[in-house]
């Protein structure tokens, strides 16, 4: 796109973004100085996307970053408000704890048959609250469907980051027990949860434990659960996305995003789609999907699966640019900038919502830290 | 009708942003319209809604509604959860009887080392849970009881 173009398009993105950066008033010079770095960046990448037409990159740098950096701030938030990043019995028992969009595939059945949620959060006027949380979740799933999974999720940069080390795969998750354990560990959680009211996942699975909150290790049960949460790190953060180059929390472990979310993605509005009649089955495309969402069918039917993040890195590196954003009940190929620059507004508003505000506190957090050393 | 597809796809596409800055600049509407559902955290976690308050020498004792429910119905073995809060602190031991439900037992709260027994268990008080001090200072202690009905 020429320089001109590029400049109308992104201006737009300047006022949003401000809404959303700075939305609140800043306490400190050191928010307000990383409330600027982030409102900087955040723009000149929505520039550089616009005027390149390249989207992966960009999102990436901010995805991976927002993912290391959320640990800072979450964990500082914590040791603020109960004094340690541990969570105590009390802490749980007082419903002060923050929601996470991972718990919601437990919540869906007690919450349909009693209205009742098995996690001691706050529904409303907290960090975190349970009603904020499903807000921005279900907000995000209904305009970009899984596009959450790439654009949104503050805990998927770990695999993506950890799957860029090697250069070549050593192992494939393309095979039936990688496919169907995400429903299985669905069905576990959901069924476990309604059963105990409790949060099944958070308790004994979740991989991003070690990096967040965890209970203090008093008993042999803590013990356990300590030892599979790390266990859980290492293998589903570490150890598969470098064999395998692929995102392998999100696209085998995960009970929310290749489960429920990539249900609903069939119904959403945008999608990625392949131009046969430009496609020379080089089968780079399905290489190289971070979450195995294109195989050698979606090469005929010129359709993704539905687990398809958007996050663009097939569109970015097809050979003969056959792959597009493509919004349903459109001709194919006929607006494909437009169909694009629509996903990418709506895309970028929930990363600079959610990753920008993440990114901004936790930099803020290590600038005063830097300062009182 | 291709046409119509088409125009419909585009506007929806648009539509779907402006719901998006929407829902994040008024998070509050949507948020009241997931509490007006009447979702709400598990009384086993947060300990029930209070049905009955006390004023007692130098403190008030908050009650909670005794809980036995989960998803598939009443389970046999519960509890009630007892709030106490000082005017303006809390005396050294808190002797308390309680009656609510037809549940009578009597326990005694030792503040300073955050320890609870049960006095007179009555016929269906079970044990101690825990005793813990909130942020707000309040002192919660959570009784173990065995369903009546079952």
């Amino acid at each position: 796109m020429k320089t001109y173009k590029a400049v109308l398009v992104a201006v737009p993105m300047l006022f949003i973004s401000a809404l959303f950066v700075f939305h609140s008033k800043a306490d400190s010079i050191e928010t307000m100085t990383s409330n600027i770095i982030v409102y900087v960046l955040m723009n000149v990448f929505f520039f550089m996307m616009v005027l390149t037409g390249k989207t992966y990159k960009y999102r990436m740098i901010i995805f991976i970053s927002a993912a290391l950096l959320f640990p800072i701030g979450f964990i500082y938030h914590n040791i603020i408000a109960r004094g340690s990043m541990l969570v105590s019995l009390s802490t749980i028992y007082e419903c002060k704890v923050p929601f996470c969009h991972i718990v919601t595939p437990m919540l869906i059945i007690p919450a349909a048959l009693a209205k009742t949620i098995p996690f001691p959060g706050t529904m409303t006027g907290s960090y975190a609250s349970i009603a904020s949380m499903l807000v921005l979740l279900f907000s995000a799933i209904i305009v970009i469907g899984r596009g959450w999974c790439a654009w949104g999720c503050f805990y998927g940069g770990w695999d993506e980051c950890v799957s860029k080390f090697r250069k070549k795969p050593l192992y494939s998750l393309n095979n039936r027990f990688w496919k169907l354990l995400p429903y299985a560990v669905l069905v576990f959680v959901a069924l476990m949860a309604t059963y105990t009211l409790t949060p099944v996942y958070c308790q004994w699975l979740c991989p991003f434990k070690p990096v967040t909150e965890f209970k203090a290790v008093s008993t042999i049960q803590d013990i356990i659960t300590a030892v599979v949460f790390f266990s859980m790190f290492i293998i589903f953060l570490i150890v598969l996305p470098l064999l395998t180059k692929k995102r392998a929390q999100c696209t085998c472990f995960c009970p929310l995003g290749p489960t429920i979310i990539a249900f609903l993605n069939r119904f959403n509005i945008f999608t990625v789609r392949i131009d046969t009649t430009k496609c020379i089955n080089c089968g780079k495309c399905i290489k190289i999907c971070p979450l195995n969402a294109i195989d050698e069918k979606s090469l005929i039917t010129g359709k993704t699966l539905s687990q398809c993040a958007k996050c663009a890195r097939c569109i970015d590196e097809c050979p003969r640019k056959a792959i597009m954003y493509y919004i349903r009940g459109t001709k194919l190929g006929v607006h494909p900038n437009a169909a694009r620059l629509i996903y990418l507004y709506s895309a970028w508003i929930l990363m600079v919502a959610v990753l920008g505000g993440i990114i901004s506190t936790s930099l803020s957090i290590i600038f005063k830290l830097l300062l009182h050393l | 009708m291709n046409r119509f597809k088409s125009i419909f796809g585009y506007v929806t596409a648009v539509a779907l942003f402006f719901f998006l800055m929407f829902s994040f600049i008024r998070s509050d509407i949507l948020e009241k319209l997931i509490v007006a559902t009447g979702i709400h955290p598990t009384e086993w976690y947060s300990g029930g809604k209070v049905i009955t308050i006390k004023q007692c020498n130098g403190y008030v004792l908050e009650i909670h509604q005794p809980v036995f429910n989960t998803v598939y119905g009443d389970v046999t073995y519960g509890f009630v959860q007892l709030t106490f809060k000082g005017q303006p602190d809390l005396p050294d031991i808190i002797h308390q009887a309680v009656s609510i439900d037809n549940y009578d037992f009597t326990i005694e709260t030792d503040v300073k080392t955050l320890t609870t027994k049960m006095v007179n268990p009555g016929k269906y008080a079970q044990k101690i849970v825990w005793t813990y001090t909130f942020s707000d200072k309040s002192l919660n202690v959570r009784v173990g009881l065995k369903n009546q009905k079952k």
